[in-house]
């Protein structure tokens, strides 16, 4: 017991009371009318699921309609939430094919780009060795990364939207594998092959890029 | 393993599942061996530690301010134990024939008690002093009936809590709350059609 932090009680009043409880948990509590249930799930996911839609369709206003969107229908469907599920595959579900759909709506899905593939010659490995030669980031290294971002970005907008949905997913939201395939509703051999092919697209995206600057 | 290589290289996936991270330990350290020892596939590793690295730099987006006051006002919240205690009745239509029934009975009643004083040709005094006797005895009943009110809103919060833990059970209660209500109904009904009023007839 000793030199263990004391865990909140649950019912306690202290702020973070819910922060304790799993996705679950507060889904049940949520379901039992709880409201701050529901507020704790939205500080929870609020940010991912807009940042999700944020870059699926590129339109902050749109995103923020739409991400509202998905929590107002998750939330109304709360007791369709199958528990044998993550929750958060089950929300991020819910506002990819609402992102989706809009998408379909407007017919927005984007071309993807194709980089030439080329051979990478030694002065190329010269010029980009300051970037990738160590294991760590170094402070230019950190540099680069945010020059490089904002062509990231660009590029990630140009993948198709499967493949931009993984790329997300898996890079920015950090999800496993297997959660990828629960939100897609796909194999996760096909998580892998959307992944691998949306990364060769980006790869292409920012070499070509270097090569102009 | 996996076939990773190819013409003595490794393959464009191996070195894109090395600069990810996304292969098992002793694949990853196979890898790092052959990069490490072959200057080929080095340079191909340079694009995708490139990608890796520019993908890491990505962060999540906020959303504005307002967005969970927004979505919390087109939230339908289940409606609370706390809040559903005094619905114990099954609804407001209910009710409404409840309160209609319960003031036809009464007038019934008073109007029973006077035509029974009426038929039995009472001295006026007299017919007073039993119609106060009827008025202190529904007083009273009136009493005991508020308190079996009180009883059963508490039952149904009780009830509710019941009800949330086994589901299936309102119905069953709900049935045999009505059976029940319907008897003590009933039987005042009887008790009050077959009432002798002796005394008045002794006296008469
Ligand atoms: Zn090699």
């Amino acid at each position: 017991m000793t030199g263990q932090p004391p865990a909140a009680p649950p019912g306690s009043t202290a702020g973070g009371a819910l922060g304790a409880l799993e996705d679950k948990e507060l889904v049940t509590r949520a379901l039992e009318g709880d409201e701050s249930a529901y507020r704790e799930i939205l500080e929870r996911f609020r940010r991912p699921v807009f940042s999700l839609i944020y870059r699926m369709i590129g339109d902050r206003e749109q995103a923020e309609d739409l991400a509202q969107e998905s929590f107002v229908k998750a939330f109304n469907n709360l007791d369709s939430y199958n528990p044998s599920y993550r929750f958060s595959s089950w929300l991020f579900k819910i506002a990819n094919n609402h992102a989706i759909d809009h998408l379909r709506r407007a017919r927005l899905s984007t071309v993807s780009i194709h980089g030439s593939p080329h051979a990478v010659d030694s002065e190329r490995e010269e010029e980009t060795r300051i970037v990738l030669e160590a294991p760590d980031e170094s402070p230019e290294q950190e540099m680069l990364a945010v020059q490089l971002g904002g062509e990231i970005e660009r590029a990630i907008a140009r993948l198709r939207p499967d493949y931009r949905t993984a790329v997300i997913l898996r890079h920015i939201e950090n999800r496993p594998y297997e959660e990828i395939a629960e939100i897609m509703g796909v194999p996760i051999g096909t998580v892998k092959t959307f992944l691998h092919r949306a990364r060769a697209e980006l790869r292409d995206a920012l070499s070509h890029l270097k090569e102009e600057g | 393993m996996k076939n990773w290589t190819s013409e003595g290289h490794l393959t464009e996936l191996a070195l894109e599942l090395w600069a990810a991270r996304e292969a098992e330990d002793h694949e990853l350290q196979a890898f790092e061996s052959h990069i490490q020892q072959c200057r080929a596939c080095k340079a191909q590793t340079a694009e995708w530690r490139g990608l890796m690295l520019a993908l890491a730099s990505l962060r999540g987006t906020e959303p504005s301010e307002s967005f969970a006051e927004h979505v919390m006002e087109r939230v339908r919240l289940p409606v609370p134990a706390a809040a559903r205690t005094g619905a114990w009745m099954p609804s407001l239509a209910l009710r409404r024939i409840a309160a209609a029934a319960a003031a036809l009975w009464s007038a019934g009643v008073i109007g029973g008690a006077v035509w029974l004083g009426s038929r039995v040709d009472f001295p006026a005094g007299a017919l007073l002093t039993r119609l106060a006797g009827y008025a202190s005895d529904f007083l009273l009943a009136a009493v005991i009936r508020i308190a079996a009110l009180l009883h059963l809103s508490s039952l149904g919060a009780i009830w509710l809590e019941l009800q949330r833990s086994v589901p299936g059970l309102a119905l069953a209660a709900g049935l045999a709350l009505m059976t029940i209500m319907s008897g003590a109904a009933i039987w005042t009904l009887h008790r009050v059609t077959t009432y002798q009023p002796s005394r008045a007839n002794a006296h008469g």
